[in-house]
């Protein structure tokens, strides 16, 4: 019994890393690490949501993304993303601020 | 070619529902300057005003500290109330896919602070409903903006 479960927890650990390793590594490529600035411009089109396999990523975070709803910036305040953006000159379609995980659910204006 | 513009409601990456669905909000992309990204400024026709992180204002060609506000209001931030001045500014609608085309209207916006909120701007009833004649159609989740409708400017 002892043996099949570690059996189980190998094949566990196996079946995890194959399912991280290709988020992490589409993330490299993507150039989305928090508090980076990718100089990448963006240029006006369509307007892009930040994409759903990033939202983690970003709790909190106002970000700055491009035409593709990857992030290109981010900072914890809006005036400082939109002066940093404004500074390097750094074209993005859309900013938005992703929700923490326990932020209240916003139903109106008190 | 459409009688109106169409903007779908989006998961702006909050918490789902109980039951798992995503929470969509009625969003339009606003342009604040023209060589910064576009904003988003959420519907709300229960909200007797339009407010905004006060954040922006700067961008907007306002001076929180020096300028005067038209009027204050008083909006609990951070758990207290707190005297929120309304400044009259001009906003930018773009059009669905694409921000060089759009429309261009003034309104009364408040500056608040500590905001926390997915989106930069909330429209409400003074600023953007009484500018814009709107359809929110929660069972095929859009804002629909007919053309031709807006008080100000040429939508």
């Amino acid at each position: 019994m002892v043996t099949e479960w570690s059996q189980h927890k190998n094949w566990l650990g196996i079946w995890l890393a194959l399912r991280l390793a290709p988020t992490r590594w589409q993330n490299q490529q993507r150039g989305v690490e928090p508090n980076a600035v990718a100089l990448r411009r963006g240029s006006a089109g369509t307007v892009h949501w930040v994409r759903a396999e990033l939202v983690e990523l970003f709790r909190g975070r106002w970000v700055a993304l491009d035409d593709t709803g990857n992030v290109v910036a981010d900072s914890d305040e809006l005036g400082e993303l939109l002066e940093r953006l404004e500074a390097v000159g750094l074209r993005a379609n859309t900013v938005q601020r992703v929700p923490s995980a326990d932020d209240p659910l916003f139903v109106g204006l008190s | 070619m459409s009688d109106a513009w169409v903007y779908h409601h989006q998961d702006l990456g909050e918490p789902a529902h109980i039951d798992g669905s995503p929470i969509v909000r009625p969003v339009v992309p606003l342009i604040v300057a023209e060589e910064l990204p576009a904003v988003l400024g959420v519907l709300d026709s229960g909200s007797p005003i339009s407010v905004a992180s006060a954040d922006l204002f700067a961008f907007l060609g306002v001076d929180i500290g020096a300028d005067d506000p038209l009027y204050g209001i008083p909006l609990s931030v951070g758990g207290g109330f707190e005297r929120t001045p309304v400044f009259r500014v001009r906003l930018r609608l773009s059009s669905p896919g694409d921000h060089t085309h759009g429309v261009s209207w003034s309104l009364d916006l408040g500056a608040r602070s500590r905001w926390r909120l997915p989106f930069a701007v909330l429209l409400g009833q003074r600023g953007w409903f009484d500018s814009f004649p709107t359809r929110i159609d929660a069972t095929t989740s859009t804002v629909e903006l007919p053309l031709g409708s807006a008080s100000d400017g040429e939508l």
